[in-house]
């Protein structure tokens, strides 16, 4: 045994030959979603978002202006040159704002999804394969919150704990979890028929490294693409709730706050309103359209090749 | 010579994001009126686009690089989809692998029997019988697959049938057209062995019966040795060996036939160990060169890499693509 | 391999009790207020280092049969005794200890493989779950084991949809006879295979058997495969064990009718005169 392990072991393969069928794969995935108009617009969107989340305030022309900066003297001033997008009623420079709000959106969305997907994926794989009354009880619960709307229970949360954007996260968070639960359980549950789950429990391995290794891994697709999707649903859903005065208090620059001040100087003073109205529907569509590509890539079904 | 069928030098490639794959290699088939036809190989070789292509249904990005199908002096791969629709189901209709996929489970098996032989009707431009003669068609259609208590199936949803039922049914309709010819993809290999010989058996009765012409596709050869007169062997998109059963199954020539009747258990279990070919199929699209076979071939010399082999008779109806054939 | 080599020292004389017994399985499914009897009394002995066969139809409930005597499902009554061992009293963690001992290859290996996983993982993950084995030696273990299915050592990196159905069935039995086990059960592990890839993967089995001196349990719906491989066959229908016997008795002369009707509804291959 020792002669013909040592005759194997000269040969060290390289990172591109070990990987050579995950850089294929890549390959292909690049290859699919750069040939779809709509899914790199999505990416673009988005790109463009975390651009801008990340790097704000360096963009901003007028950083001072988001931080509650009063300028009388340039109140509701047209969209031009020097204010691309228009000012406030306090004299701010709307397109600052705008820019500086994308990551408070970033913040909001991250926040949003990841706590709905951190409780909800755990819930439904545990649901889907120990089934019975865990199954039973879990399941419930889910659907009790499912059939509330989940903007009004929302709204009632934050009622409940005062209004402002942590408190507004936190709500949405609570209320973001079901769906995860609902599509992770439905995919564990084909994914624990299939036998290499089976083979895995004939090896005896314990419960806890069948989901680790078996039914988590298979599970990622659909999530990526629903808390890629979720991103943009998560911002709305924000922006509502800042819109109605429970979210972002002005002057923090956030989308849905900015509009909610905005309407009461519709129709004149337009841009006001419809700048980081655009902001949001843009957001929304980038990550919907990420989403759309990313299932169409990574979903062999969608895919005809 | 008025074969029925007639592929000649059919080459056929599918475009992929990995290349090219040169499914078929120059297909050469001649079938007469009455005869029946086994093509018989291992997955990947290429038997299903093949008989998918003489039906008109073959992948859909396939492109044709050269040869012909012709059928009863119609070249198919000419046809414009609406001509294909006096032809399919009409003139050649299949059967497939897993009937229970190609019937509707809301609909009762009578009112999908009726749907069809309406549908004929009207792709050949017929005024159709009054509807108690078609409902006596389907009585004889499926009198004419040996069910007898037609009544009880005519009323039956397809998840009550058994398997063997549901491909009796599907042979019927490929029936109502009233077809020349009849493709049969994999027609018994989903099906209990005591199943597979009784829808053998049918088959053999309707080509008696009807005259009807039939390409059989399988990868078991013993289904196929059951119901064709003649054998195709392929191999890798190529047709290695060609002539009657008789011939083939018990004078193979080509090295890769041998390699695979002796692969084959035997039921009557007489001291003949098993021999396997050794490798996997090749990749199609970078197929081995000359002679698609070499990689694996335990008589495969120099020429074998260089040059494709001619095909060739080597007796009555038997013909052999090899350049170091078996005597 | 040395650690594989160790098992062709034996114990087992010829004499010996059998290496697996299932007295009254049955196993009864509830599905829509109806009671269904898969497998209605099944009595069987695996005698050590020889191949029992269990042959049948669909819904025979020859592969219920292969899944309760691994406990991958549970019997509605019977038992079931490995090596002098009472296995349907054991549960948790005695279970997981025995399972060691007993492994099963499924009929479909496109399936029996996690996509996710390289054939790398997927072979050392016996070792990952029953034993201490890791690092170098866990990848000495698995390159070993690579070399014994005859795949070459790069094919650590691939991924089971690069493999053909073949090279996939082989890394499933690599997988199973990892921990080297006593038992092997093989649930129709060629039926989703071409014809010359199932002779490479029976030619592999039978010389497996003899060099890790195994014992097998194979279901199979082929009856030329099970005369070739079988040293015993039962012949199962509806549940029920139909005849059992030594192959050559059951296959020569038959004395149920099912069993006559069986083996003469396989197709015949004019014989080769050469």
């Amino acid at each position: 045994m020792s002669a013909e392990l040592q005759s194997t072991a000269v040969h060290v393969p390289t990172f591109r030959e070990r990987h050579a069928s995950t850089i294929r794969q890549w390959r292909l995935y690049v290859h699919l979603f750069t040939g779809s108009f709509s899914s790199m617009l999505g990416l673009a969107l988005v790109l463009l978002f975390l651009i801008l989340a990340a790097f704000g305030p360096m963009l901003a022309p007028y950083p001072e202006d988001t931080m509650g900066a009063v300028k009388l003297g340039q109140r509701l001033l047209a969209p031009s040159l020097a204010h691309p997008f228009g000012t406030d009623e306090m004299g701010a420079d709307i397109l600052s704002r705008v820019i500086v709000g994308a990551r408070t959106s970033l913040w909001i969305g991250l926040v949003i999804t990841g706590i709905g997907a951190g409780i909800g994926v755990p819930l439904g794989i545990i649901a889907g394969y120990k089934g019975g009354f865990v199954r039973a009880a879990i399941m419930r619960v889910t659907e009790l919150f499912l059939a509330v709307p989940g903007l009004a229970l929302a709204l009632a949360i934050v009622a409940a704990l005062g209004p402002g954007i942590t408190n507004c996260v936190i709500a949405l968070a609570i209320v973001w979890w079901p769906g995860y639960v609902r599509l992770v359980e439905a995919k564990t549950l084909s994914i624990k028929e299939e036998l290499h789950v089976e083979a895995a429990r004939a090896l005896g391995a314990k419960t806890p490294w069948i989901l680790r290794k078996h039914i988590l891994p298979n599970c990622m697709t659909p999530i990526v693409v629903k808390a890629s999707m979720d991103m943009g649903m998560a911002i709305l859903s924000a922006a509502s709730l800042g819109f109605i005065g429970l979210g972002a208090k002005p002057p923090h620059p956030e989308w849905g706050a900015m509009i909610s001040v905005a309407r009461t100087y519709m129709p004149d003073w337009w841009w006001y309103s419809a700048f980081p109205g655009l902001a949001i529907f843009l957001t929304v569509l980038g990550f919907n359209l990420l989403g759309d590509g990313l299932r169409d890539i990574l979903d062999p079904r969608s895919r005809g090749r | 010579m008025t074969a029925l069928l007639n592929i000649d030098n059919y080459r056929l490639d599918i475009p992929t994001f990995d290349g090219v794959l040169k499914v078929l290699d120059g297909i050469d088939i001649a079938l007469e009126q009455g005869d029946t036809l086994g093509i018989v190989g291992e997955s990947g070789c290429g038997k299903t686009v093949l008989a998918r292509s003489i039906m008109g249904i073959g992948p859909r990005n396939a492109r044709r690089v050269s040869g012909h199908i012709v059928f009863d002096s119609t070249a198919l791969d000419e046809l414009s989809e609406a001509d294909w629709r006096r032809v399919r189901g009409v003139k050649i209709s299949m059967i497939f692998q897993d009937p229970m996929t190609y019937l509707n489970p809301l609909l009762t098996i009578g009112r999908q029997l009726f749907d069809v032989i309406t549908a004929h009707y009207r792709a050949q431009g017929k005024p159709a019988p009054a509807k108690t003669d078609r409902l006596a068609r389907c009585v004889r259609l499926l009198e004419q697959v040996q069910i007898a208590d037609t009544q009880r199936v005519l009323k039956s949803y397809p998840h009550q049938l058994s398997g063997g039922m549901r491909q009796r049914i599907l042979i019927a309709m490929a029936l109502a057209g009233e077809p020349k010819l009849l493709i049969a993809d994999e027609p018994t290999t989903a099906l209990d062995v005591t199943i597979q010989a009784e829808i053998l058996k049918l088959l053999r009765g309707l080509v008696d019966r009807l005259g009807l012409t039939v390409v059989m596709i399988s990868h078991d050869v013993g289904a196929i040795a059951a119901l064709s007169r003649r054998v195709a062997v392929m191999y890798a998109g190529t047709v290695v060996e060609q002539g009657t059963a008789k011939s083939i199954l018990t004078r193979p020539r080509h090295p890769y036939t041998r390699g695979l009747l002796a692969a084959l258990p035997d039921i009557e279990g007489d001291a003949q160990p098993l021999e396997a070919i050794p490798g996997t199929i090749p990749n199609l699209i970078n197929p081995p060169s000359g002679c698609r076979f070499h990689p694996r071939c335990p008589r495969a010399t120099a020429i074998c890499r260089q040059e494709k082999p001619e095909t060739r008779s080597v007796g009555a109806d038997h013909v052999v693509a090899c350049h170091h054939a078996f005597d | 391999m040395s650690s594989l080599a160790t098992m062709l020292s034996t114990e087992t004389g010829p004499e010996a009790e059998p290496l697996l017994s299932a007295r009254d399985l049955t196993k009864v499914f509830h599905t829509g207020g109806q009671d269904f009897r898969a497998v209605d009394g099944v009595s069987l002995d695996v005698k050590p280092g020889k191949v029992l066969g269990i042959v049948g139809e669909s819904g025979s409930g020859k592969s219920t049969v292969a899944r309760m005597v691994m406990r991958l499902i549970e019997p509605s009554s019977g038992q079931i005794m490995f090596e002098g061992e009472n296995l349907t009293a054991k549960s948790g963690e005695a279970l997981r200890q025995t399972r060691r001992h007993m492994q099963i290859v499924f009929q479909n290996p496109h399936s029996a493989l996690n996509p996710r996983d390289t054939i790398g993982s997927a072979i050392a993950e016996p070792f990952l779950v029953q034993t201490r084995i890791r690092g170098a030696e866990l990848e000495r273990r698995v390159e070993a084991l690579l070399d014994i299915i005859s795949l070459p050592k790069a094919f650590k990196y691939r991924y089971p949809h690069e493999l053909s159905g073949g090279q996939k069935q082989r890394v499933c039995i690599a997988r199973a006879v990892a921990l080297e086990p006593r038992l092997l059960v093989l649930d129709e592990p060629t039926s989703a295979l071409d014809v010359s890839v199932q002779a490479q993967i029976l030619m592999f089995l039978q010389d497996l058997r003899v060099r890790l001196n195994l014992t097998y349990l194979f279901i199979s719906h082929n009856l030329a495969v099970v005369r070739h491989l079988c040293d015993d066959v039962i012949v199962m229908s509806k549940g029920r064990i139909v005849e059992s016997g030594s192959t050559d008795a059951v296959f020569k002369s038959p004395r149920e009718a099912y069993t006559r009707k069986l083996i003469d509804s396989v197709p015949r291959i004019p014989r080769l005169c050469v």
